[in-house]
């Protein structure tokens, strides 16, 4: 009851902020359980973030993921509309890197047994900074710039209905900072998983084996079962038998092991499936801390590896280490920020990463970097590093350096000025959509609006680089999360 | 039907087969012929379309520095002469040396080449052990070391090489010395000892192994209560490092040296002038700071002492090998003024005023420093099959007015003083760096024939000679004739072709 006012009052609120409203509300009246939820947005230029700007189109809502996007859109019956047709609409803003709600503390060593979910308790509002900015997901990264600390999960930045999370296992972090510590600690992690995995197929080889070697020896006693006539039946019931079909025909055993059997021996469907539950192979317990690592080496979907960097020469010992295992992972290097010029001749520290740009580009990495322009090493000539990376040929998602709330506020403006100093718009926009989503592991269902994917995504009164432009709305999962309050209109 | 398809894939796998393998065939033909200049294009086509990163492990890495007098330290000096690194080696030394035309260049006419030099010892200029993880290769240190002309630089025990920008090559040898105390009497007696349980042990070892040898029974020896590291000692493995500084120390050592025979190097050495000789017949290698504060004679000591600049002559005279280490491990800016690795050269040149002939304070800083560490098998002098570890300089080494120009490491180009902004701007001169060819792009070739028309008159002079010399330019100049020569039509010729 609560939530139907609520969501009443939402829509009054709207209609009252839309202004005039083409379409008559029909929402209003359905209950949400009676059939499919419809919300169409009528934008007056849409950025999908897959490359493409569109103007004067309608986008098409349908239980909270994007059904199609077109010109003229017949809109089903009980539908909400928001009117942006005067307002751009883009992706909601991904956070790749934050710990927003989190405690702040460090944790050392070899962790990936913890989770960041396990200490996800957020109060009231406590992602409503981020929310306030465009945010609507967030990686929330394990602490510590040392060694492996744990899981990532990520999350939404309003619960519309579900929850905040959205996944609760994410990347592994792995910090490779301290080379001399760090890297060791990557390369025996990943070793050590690797050896997990021939334990168990050591083990299940085994397991075959014996099983094997116990079919042929039931097949014997058989054989000699066969000629003795009845005869009895050795340690068989003690080693997983062999095919199920042939269980049946074993007949009244009089040997002491099998006793319960013994009881109802006519009965097949018994037998049957104790047998298969020795036949199951079970696995020998792989060690908690290596479980996730097993998974990136066996390559399931969804694992992953965020690892921190620190400047250029850590990106080379990650090259080392991947050249040893091959597994996904995302980037997420240092960047000094260009601070102003008194402070930059005191030795401010510059950023080295422009140097490896080509290498990063050759290997199509997909790196994390803070919308900063940087100091080159040892001068004060300024680097565009995100530009550098694009140009190269890497994937580059933007995310802002911390969680303050003036940090995230000023995310679009920063990438601006990225743009204005030689990034390609179009890189921009998708460092900031498509392949932020995929730095946060959550590329195939967020970050860009396409049909099928969820219906995140923020109205600006401008063009998101424009620092005219202000937040209008941000809508979750096509619920609208966030308006702007009714006195900073004026 | 299905037959044919089969036929096809056969095919198709075939074609695929024969297209690498022609294509390394290429490669391997080409580097280690001379050139010709006739292009092969269905050779390179095939070299195209391999994977670049196969294509990168295969290749070989040339680099050749062209017409520089070559200070080999250990051989002389050749004039004008051609240094061709191949993968991180010198492959080639002298006159009439065949350039492959995939080597990158450097023209050094008019600049002189020697080893890199080798710092004994430092102090926060490249990582601390494990050198090899905690080095950062793009920091400033390494540049700016580089820019003073060190190539090899010891931290904790472990030599390391400045390769700027790579971590191939970085760690050149761990566990260099081994520090021994031989000053109190208790240090002396416990070192004595050592070296007593050893040698018996040796002693042993070696009866049991003649009488093993001879078929008699005998019991082998355990090497129980026996220091390992003085086994090396005696066994020649291993090197010992002193840190002395008075004659009576230095005489003390010397003994113990010529005792048990074992290789030794002494840090300080300050009063080894007057020990020389017997340093010297001990065949001990001394590391010393020519310019130490003077120390007068002190005329209670009823024998000779103090400090003296002569003391790298001396030494040198009495057969040491002598290595300099400037006062200071550091790399500070102060120029001259702070005597620390920013000014190598200073150092050498204030033995050769103290009557150091001027090639041993070349090997001062080169060869001897290498055999002090014992890695002369890999640094120290320009001897081919050594590391290409090369500085190029526009006057002598231990000339004041010298400037490092280019610096190589294990056959790269790490510094480039022309392109990094620390001293680019002081007596400029241009680069004469050339990229290597890629085999396959006219398109980048008439890129560089541009560049050179950009460049200064110098450096066209200095092409030409090149042209002469007829390695590194053939391939653009054999082309040359079909097209026009102007470049920019025939960059626009390839983009349509």
């Amino acid at each position: 009851m609560r939530t139907l006012t609520r969501k009443l009052s939402v829509a009054l609120l709207l209609a009252l902020a839309a202004g005039p409203v083409p379409v008559a509300f029909a929402a209003r009246t359905t209950a949400p359980d009676a059939g499919d939820r419809y919300v169409a947005i009528r934008c007056g230029k849409l950025i999908t973030g897959t490359g493409e700007e569109k103007s004067d189109v309608t986008l098409l809502i349908k239980n909270g993921k994007v059904e199609l996007i077109g010109e003229k859109v017949e809109l089903p019956f009980p539908c909400e509309v928001i009117d942006a047709s005067k307002m751009v609409v883009m992706p909601g803003h991904v956070h790749a890197h934050s710990r927003l709600s989190l405690l702040d503390y460090q944790r050392q060593g070899m962790r990936a047994d913890v989770k960041v979910a396990d200490e996800f308790l957020p109060g009231p509002g406590a992602f409503d900074a981020a929310l306030a900015a465009g945010f609507t997901t967030l990686q929330l990264v394990a602490p510590g710039a040392s060694g492996i600390p744990g899981r990532c999960m990520v999350v939404r930045t309003a619960d519309v209905g579900d929850g905040y999370v959205i996944d609760d296992e994410g990347a592994i972090k792995a910090n490779l900072v301290n080379v001399a510590q760090d890297r060791r600690m990557l390369s025996e992690a990943i070793g050590g998983a690797k050896r997990e995995i021939e334990k168990v197929e050591k083990a299940r080889a085994e397991f075959e084996a014996k099983k094997k070697a116990a079919e042929e020896q039931k097949k014997k006693e058989e054989e000699a079962k066969k000629q003795q006539g009845q005869a009895p039946q050795g340690g068989a019931p003690g080693a997983p038998s062999g095919g199920p079909p042939n269980a049946p025909p074993n007949a009244p055993p009089n040997a002491p092991p099998s006793g319960p059997k013994a009881g109802d021996p006519p009965k097949p469907e018994e037998a049957k499936p104790e047998a298969k539950k020795e036949e199951t192979f079970q696995p020998p317990p792989i060690a908690p801390q290596l479980q996730p690592f097993v998974d990136l080496v066996q390559k399931k979907p969804g694992s992953s590896l965020f690892v921190k960097l620190g400047g250029a020469t850590t990106y080379l010992h990650w090259l080392e280490v991947a050249k040893e295992h091959e597994v996904a992972h995302v980037l997420y290097p240092e960047v000094s920020r260009a601070f102003n010029w008194p402070q930059a001749f005191s030795g401010v520290p510059g950023t080295d990463l422009h140097w490896v740009a080509d290498k990063v580009g050759e290997n199509k990495e997909l790196v994390v970097l803070a919308p900063w322009l940087s100091y080159i090493q040892g001068s004060i000539d300024l680097v565009n590093v995100p530009a550098k990376f694009t140009a190269a040929g890497a994937r580059v998602a933007l995310t802002p350096p911390s969680d303050a709330a003036d940090v995230l506020g000023a995310y679009r403006f920063q990438v601006a000025e990225l743009v204005k100093n030689g990034m390609k718009r179009a890189d921009a926009i998708a460092a900031m959509t498509k392949h932020a989503a995929e730095a946060a592991g959550v590329g195939a269902e967020l970050g860009t609006l396409e049909p099928g994917k969820r219906a995140n995504f923020i109205v600006l009164t401008a063009d998101p680089f424009d620092a005219q432009a202000s937040l209008e709305r941000v809508v979750v999962e096509g619920k609208v999360a966030w308006t702007r309050a009714p006195k900073s209109r004026s | 039907m299905r037959s044919s398809l089969k036929m096809l894939a056969a095919l198709v796998a075939a074609a695929a087969l024969a297209l690498p393998a022609r294509a390394q065939f290429a490669v391997a033909e080409d580097a280690p012929k001379k050139p010709d200049g006739s292009a092969k294009p269905d050779e390179k086509k095939g070299e195209e379309k391999k994977d670049d990163k196969k294509k990168d492990e295969k290749k070989d890495r040339w680099l050749a520095i062209l017409n520089g007098d070559v200070h080999t330290i250990s051989d002389g000096v050749l004039r004008g002469a051609t240094l061709l690194c191949k993968n991180g080696k010198i492959h080639a030394l002298g006159y009439g040396v065949e350039v492959p035309k995939e080597a990158a260049t450097i023209d050094a006419t008019g600049l002189h080449l020697y080893p890199g030099l080798i710092a004994v010892n430092s102090a926060q200029v490249i990582g601390a052990e494990p050198l090899d993880l905690t080095t950062d290769v793009f920091s400033y240190n390494v540049t700016f070391g580089l820019a003073c002309g060190w190539t090899t630089i010891v931290s904790g025990n472990s030599a390391g090489k400045l390769t700027y920008g790579t971590l191939d090559g970085l760690l050149l040898r761990s566990n260099l010395l081994m520090r021994m105390s031989y000053q109190s009497g208790d240090e002396r007696r416990r070192v004595r000892d050592d070296f007593e349980n050893a040698r018996e042990f040796l002693r042993k070892r070696k009866l049991f192994e003649q009488q093993r040898a001879a078929n008699q029974p005998a019991e082998e020896p355990k090497p129980d209560g026996v220091n390992q590291e003085y086994l090396k000692l005696l066994g020649g493995d291993a090197i010992a490092r002193f840190d002395a500084f008075t004659a009576e120390d230095l005489r003390s050592i010397a003994k113990l040296v010529t005792e048990y025979g074992f290789k030794a190097v002494v840090f300080g050495a300050t009063e080894g002038w007057i020990v020389a000789e017997e340093l010297g017949r001990a065949g001990i290698s001394c590391v010393v700071t020519p310019m130490t504060p003077r120390v007068e004679r002190d005329p209670r000591l009823n024998r000779p002492n103090g400090a003296t600049i002569e003391n790298a002559a001396l030494l040198w005279k009495g057969g040491v090998k002598v290595a300099v280490i400037p006062a200071t491990a550091r790399l500070g800016t102060d120029g001259l003024v702070e005597r620390d690795l920013r000014t190598p050269t200073l150092e050498a040149a204030f033995a050769v005023r103290g009557g150091l002939p001027r090639e041993a304070a070349e090997a001062a800083l080169t060869l001897n420093a290498a055999r002090v560490l014992g890695i002369d098998d890999r640094v120290g002098s320009l001897e081919v099959g050594k590391d290409a570890d090369v500085i190029l300089l526009d006057g002598e080494l231990l000339d004041y007015e010298s400037f490092v120009y280019y610096a190589v490491v294990n056959g790269r180009l790490a510094y480039d003083k022309a392109k990094e902004s620390l001293f680019r701007d002081l007596r400029p001169r241009p680069s004469t760096y050339q990229e290597p060819k890629p085999p396959e792009p006219p398109k980048e070739e008439a890129k560089t024939e541009e560049k050179k028309d950009e460049g200064k008159k110098e450096e066209k002079k200095e092409e030409g000679k090149k042209e002469g010399e007829g390695e590194a330019k053939k391939d653009g100049g054999e082309k040359k004739p079909d097209e026009t020569p102007k470049p920019e039509e025939k960059s626009a010729l390839e983009l349509t072709s």
